[in-house]
Parts: structure tokens; sequence; C-alpha cells
């Protein structure tokens, strides 16, 4: 079990590592005191994909009113919060410029220690909110718009990327298929709903990188298959089976991130598997994750959906983590737009 | 009223306080993309060389561009927090105007030019009374020969020219305007906190302050885009 040795530690979490701005406030690593998050989607949507320059804009907008709700909300004064944490990357850089700006000056002014966090790490430690007493190690497949990746957690602040994706990550990969099929963005939510009434064997999609041994991941070569698929069927001028295409999509994925999931748990030997990331979210990977894992007697962990989308509770869960171990950022900090985890 | 004043909207960080009576100190730096590191240590700087501490500061002032737009956001997203923290108002000041009251010269034009990229300046026009400017034009993005194309047209005298976009553009400007051009020495193309501080004096004598929540950059135009969407609906 991860230890929890103080207690009544209130940390104030900011997010704008992408296209989610976030404050929240956390005691202990644990209980949720209030979290605030305003999604841009609807400013990228018409773009079918986030634009960076409209993200800074958003976020710089967006970022004091959200900390001054998330405070109020919580009802302390800033002398009630013992430091701020705030993601220093990875992410786009001009979003995470606006975080760490704004968390410098909180803590300059009401003299709080300033805790640099890992966006990938938040999302890992989101799963403690709702699994207070996760058992470590574990292994983490963190599925996301912008990460697709396995890693090894042996301890707190301990981690090894076990695979990573060699190019598109899945969310990624949901949102190009969901953009070229005219289904709308982001592709996740849509794509995971049409597959619903679908069938996973109509159509035999590649499962990438399965036989490689490895615990990477490749999804251009799916997506190429996707759009070669419905290419044919236009010349054939059929409707296209937007269900049956769905679901195909989502099994070839599936089955590959389950599979790599469970070899990475079998090679370091732990029992414990944690989702995390907005793709966390998909039923559909879920429920196969569930079956997978019962099958080999893994424990499998995932947080709530609104844990597994960018937020800043998972901020503060690991910066309350990084301010026990008595790891602070400096008042000159820059963001690090490719921050690697371990 | 004790000021905080910055602009992170150029190539210099500039910081400055001072109240009405004056400037009490200021830091210029040139500091190309080191505004987001030195911003906090350097108004730590200045405030502890002028015997004051930050809960001091009674009023932020910061330079709202046009620039920069990643300077821009670093130093307003800053301002805005430190105006959210120490519960103080806030104005916004053109990081242009200031870039024309360090040039102001009585009778004469006075027109910054910044690098606005995609072969643009950013500008406005400028006249100054008694050593203090006043601006005549709205800010736009605009190819320098047509700005200098302008100003023929209208048949101004002398016109002051400062700004980074110098560099590329002082041969393509001198070209239409002649000896009308006057080029500023580069030591003065950039914006200087002390003049943010003195622009703001009548606003802050008449309290009008921005809102905290609405102030933003002056970025003159969309995104990209936002543009090439624009463009590709048009009609
Ligand atoms: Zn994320």
């Amino acid at each position: 079990m991860i230890e929890n040795p103080r207690r009544n530690v209130h940390i104030l979490g900011i997010e704008t590592s992408c296209d989610e701005t976030g404050a929240a406030v956390v005691r202990d690593g644990r209980e949720v005191i209030s979290s605030v998050v305003a999604s841009q989607i609807e400013f990228h949507q018409k773009f079918g994909g986030i634009v960076p320059e409209i993200a800074s804009r958003k976020h710089l907008e967006m970022l004091n009113p959200i900390i001054d709700e998330a405070m109020a909300k919580a009802n302390l004064a800033y002398e009630d919060l013992d430091a701020v944490a705030v993601t220093i990357g990875p992410g786009l850089v001009g979003a995470l410029l606006m975080g760490l700006g704004s968390a410098k000056v909180i803590s300059y002014v009401k003299d709080l220690p300033l805790v640099g966090v890992n966006h990938l790490e938040g999302h890992i430690y989101a799963n403690l909110i709702d699994h207070p007493d996760l058992k470590l190690p574990l292994v983490s497949l963190i599925v996301s718009g912008g990460h697709t990746m396995l890693v090894y957690m042996e301890d707190f602040g301990k981690y090894e990327v076990l695979g990573q994706t060699l190019d598109d990550a899945v969310g990624e990969a949901y949102d190009k298929i969901a953009a070229f099929l005219g289904l709308g963005y982001p592709g996740g939510p849509i794509i995971d709903q049409m597959a619903k009434d679908g069938d996973p064997h109509a159509i035999p999609f590649p499962r990438a990188m399965m036989k490689t041994g490895d615990l990477n991941f490749s999804l251009s070569g799916l997506k190429t298959s996707v759009l070669t698929y419905v290419s044919h069927l236009n010349l054939d001028a059929r409707e296209l089976p937007l269900h049956d295409l769905a679901a195909s999509f989502q099994a070839a994925i599936a089955d590959v991130l389950v599979a790599k999931t469970i070899q990475a748990a079998k090679d370091k030997d732990v029992k414990t598997i944690v989702l995390a990331g907005g793709v966390a979210a998909n039923s559909y990977l879920r429920e196969r994750m569930i079956d997978g894992t019962k099958n080999e007697g893994l424990e499998l962990y995932y947080p709530h959906a609104f844990l597994c989308t960018d937020n800043a509770i998972m901020i503060a869960v690991a910066g309350y983590y990084r301010y026990l171990a008595g790891d602070r950022v400096s008042l000159e900090a820059n963001p690090i737009p490719n921050l690697k985890l371990g | 009223m004790l000021t905080l004043a910055f602009d992170t909207s150029s190539p210099v960080l500039t910081i400055a306080v001072g109240d009405e009576a004056g400037i009490i100190n200021e830091a210029d730096l040139w500091l190309p993309r080191g505004h987001m590191a030195k911003l906090i240590p350097t108004i730590g700087d200045l405030l502890s060389k002028s015997r004051l501490r930050i809960q001091d500061v009674e009023i932020i002032v910061i330079g709202s561009g046009p620039g920069s737009y990643t300077g821009l956001r670093i130093g307003m997203v800053m301002a805005r927090t430190f105006a959210q923290m120490l519960k103080i108002p806030i104005i916004g000041i053109p990081s242009l105007d200031a870039i024309a009251q360090r040039n102001a010269r009585d009778k004469s034009l006075i027109c910054p030019v910044i690098d606005a990229k995609r072969g643009e300046v950013y500008t406005a026009f400028y006249k100054a009374d008694d050593g203090k400017v006043s601006r005549l034009t709205e800010f736009k993005a605009i190819k320098p020969d047509e700005l200098a194309n302008v100003l023929l047209i209208e048949g101004y005298g002398n016109i002051v020219f400062a700004g980074d976009s110098l560099k590329l553009y002082s041969g393509i400007i001198a070209s239409v305007l002649g000896g009308k051009a006057d080029f500023a020495p580069e030591a003065s193309w950039w914006p200087r906190a002390s003049d943010l501080i003195l622009l703001a004096k009548p606003r802050i004598l008449a309290e009008d302050f921005d809102e905290l929540y609405q102030l933003t950059p002056i970025y003159v135009r969309l995104s990209q885009a936002e543009e090439m969407w624009g463009k590709r609906h048009q009609g």
C-alpha cells in the first residue's frame, strides 16, 4: 500500500497541459475538497483536433476564475494550504506556461511550496481517489489523446516505461478515424457509443505489433486499414457499416492493449493493473480489461470517468506525494513539454 | 499608489516599481525566452532593492501587447494572478503605447513597428504633446510597404519609426518615405515598464481599472487556425 503518513495536508492542484483548465483542492492525497474543470472542446471541435494557440488563449482566460472557484468551493483560505502543485510536463508548451506562471505567483505571494508534477504520473495517481488502498508495485496502462504507454511503478516516484506507441496515441487514432468517417470530435466517446450496436468480429482489422515480443504499440497501420477498407466500400457504393466498423476498430485496439498489458504484468511479476488517461473511460476497453485480467488472476483498477480525463485532482494527489518527499521546483522553473516518466 | 509594472511582449524583460511621485526602481533585461524563469526573481530583487515587499504593492500594470503571443501570455497570466492573490486592481497598457512613449517627439508622427511574422508588422499611429503620446488609430497588422504608402498618401511630415521590424524593413520604409522617415536607435525599440507606469497614471488617478477576468492580451489577429477556417467558410 502507498504510505499515507501525514494528515490534514491541503494541496491546490493546477492543470493546463492540454485542453482542459483545472484547479482542485485535495486533502491528504485522497479526499477531494473541490475540483473545477473547464473543457475547451467546443472551441477546438470545428478544427477536428486541439489547436495549441487557441488552447493557450483559453487557459489564460479561464485559469484565474477557475482557481477562485476551486478555492471558494473548498471554503479555505490560501493560508490553509500546504503547497501548490502544478503540471510541468509533458504537454503543449504554451498551455503548460499558463498553469506554471500562475502557480509560481501563488507560491511567491502566499509563501507556499511549489511542487511540479508529471502529468502522466498524475493520471496514474487519479486511481487513489477511488482506490485509496491501491497496492504497489503495479503496471499502469496510460491511454489518452496524447499518450499510449505501459508503465511499471515499483514505488512512489519510481517509474519504468515498459513500452509505448511508436506512432499515434490511442485517443489520436480514435479522433482521426472519427474525423475520417465524419462522426465528429472527440472520436473516443462517439466510436465507443456506435460500437455498442456493432459486431467486433465483422471486419478483421490487423492487430499490430501483437507478435513482436516487446511492449510497444503501433496504430498507424490500423488507421490505414480502416481507410483502405472504407475506400473499397465506396467503390462498391455500398452504405458504410458504421457500427460494425466502430466495433471492429475498437476490438483491434483492445486486443493488443489487453494482451500487452497482461504480458507486462507477467514480465514484472505484479498482480495490480491500473488503467489511466482519457481512454480509460472507454467502456469497451474496460470490459475487455476486466475479462482479460480476471482470467489471469490479476487485480484491475480504473478511476471514475471524470478522473480519467485531464483534471487537477490528479495533479494535487501526485503533488501531495512529491510534497511529502520534499520535492520542490524553483520559481525559475520552465515547463518541460516532453517530460519523461522515470 | 505603489505600482508594480512589467512587460514581457518583447525580448526585453522590463519591470518597474513606482508611485505618483515617480519611478523607484526599474530593471530592463535582454532575455529572449527567459521571461518565465526570470520574472519573479527579478521582481523580488527589485522590491528588496527598494526596501519593499510584494504585499506593499497596490496596483499591477501590465504591458498588454501587441507582441509575441507566448511572451505576452506569460506576463498576462502572472499579472492577473498577482492582482488576484494580492486582491489589488490591474490595468493593461498597450506595449506599443510604451514604445511610442519612449520615442515621443512633439511635431512628429510616432509609428512603432514590431514583428508580426508572416511579412507584417504590428503598428498604430501616435502623436506627442508636451512629451506625452496619444494614440490616433487602432492596432493593426500590415505589410511594411503598405504601411509606408499609407503614411505617404496621408502626407505626414516627420515620422519616427521604432521597433524590431526596422531590422527587416527599414529599407522598404526608406525607399517609400525617403527623408521623412526617422529611424529610432535600436536601444529604444522595446517597451519600458517605467513608461507603462507613466501612461497608466491618468487611469490610476481616475480609478479606471480593468476587469481582472476580462483582461487579455491585444493579439490583433485571430489564431492562424481560425483565420484559415474563416477563409474556407466565407460566403
Ligand atoms: Zn492527460
